[in-house]
């Protein structure tokens, strides 16, 4: 091996390198060979695989010890990191929370709806029993007919706030159930 | 020589050979191979340290038909350099002072 074939060997090793890290260890090197002597630096040397080796290893060292910049930013990124990484289960808590609350929404606004249609046919039955009465004079089928759909209006109204009572009685006693349920669990546990 | 030479040291070498007059690579090497079995592939990532710590500046001159890099110490070398003797010398007398069997009072 000579000075050129030792170069460029020790070139290759380093090709990973910045450029000016790498263009400064080879300056060094050849200045070492041109300096002690293609002999005397053959003898002193380590195979050039050996000197990169241990050139990368210590470049590398330096480096760490040296930019305080890296540092911060790996902290900021490892509190990053922490802070989404860990606690996954108090965001699925509050959206399992949240779904919850928008299910109970629902079923009030269902109920409220039923309720406030069947005030509306109460008041429509009542409103044509009234007008029946009044138009007995005029035309007594007339009046039947108008009687008759008031009734119908009624029935369906009374129908439907019994059955609004219904299904807000098995609402209450579902929910009442599924907690009790969800305490009992927990108590277990 | 049979002690290491600790990294810290090595500093302290390196910007002495260099403090009263500019020197080169080859030149800090053999003269810190005196006392340390360093590899240049230690050496060297050590001036390169130094120089990008501000502690060096370096510049190129031809000397008879050959390139040599220039180690010129600045002002925070110098400092550091003094800041290194300093303890340097306190270690030394302190090991000394043990070697001669002086006990410890205080």
């Amino acid at each position: 091996m000579n000075k050129e074939s030792y170069l460029a060997e020790l070139e290759r090793y380093l090709r990973r390198l910045p450029k000016e890290d790498h263009d400064s260890a080879m300056e060094y090197f050849t200045e070492y060979f041109d300096e002690a002597g293609t002999e005397q630096a053959l003898a002193q040397l380590g195979s050039p695989r050996q000197e990169a080796e241990q050139l990368l290893q210590n470049l590398l060292q330096k480096q760490v010890q040296t930019p305080k910049e890296h540092k911060t930013g790996n902290i900021i990124l490892l509190t990053l990191l922490a802070i989404c990484a860990a606690p996954i289960a108090a965001p699925i808590a509050i959206a399992g929370v949240a779904l919850v609350l928008a299910f109970l929404l629902v079923i009030a606004c269902v109920l409220l709806c039923v309720v406030l249609f069947a005030v509306a046919a109460l008041l429509v039955g009542g409103k044509l029993l009234l007008r029946a009465f009044f138009a007995l004079p005029s035309s007594v089928p007339g009046a039947l007919v108008i009687a008759g759909t008031g009734l119908l209006f009624l029935g369906i109204s009374i129908l439907l706030i019994l059955g609004c009572i219904w299904l807000f009685r098995l609402c209450t006693v579902g929910i009442g159930k599924w907690t009790h349920a969800m305490m009992q669990r927990k108590k277990v546990h | 020589m049979y002690y290491p030479v600790s990294a810290l040291l090595m500093e302290c070498l390196i910007l002495s050979v260099a403090e009263s007059k500019d020197s080169y690579g080859y030149e800090i090497s053999q003269t810190v191979k005196r006392v340390a079995n360093i590899q240049e592939s230690t050496l060297y990532p050590i001036l390169r340290k130094l120089e990008q710590s501000g502690f060096f500046t370096t510049y190129s001159q031809e000397y008879q038909g050959r390139r040599r890099k220039y180690y010129h110490i600045t002002d925070a070398g110098r400092r550091q350099l003094q800041f290194l003797k300093q303890e340097w010398a306190a270690y030394r007398d302190e090991i000394d002072a043990i070697l001669k069997g002086a006990p410890h009072h205080e």
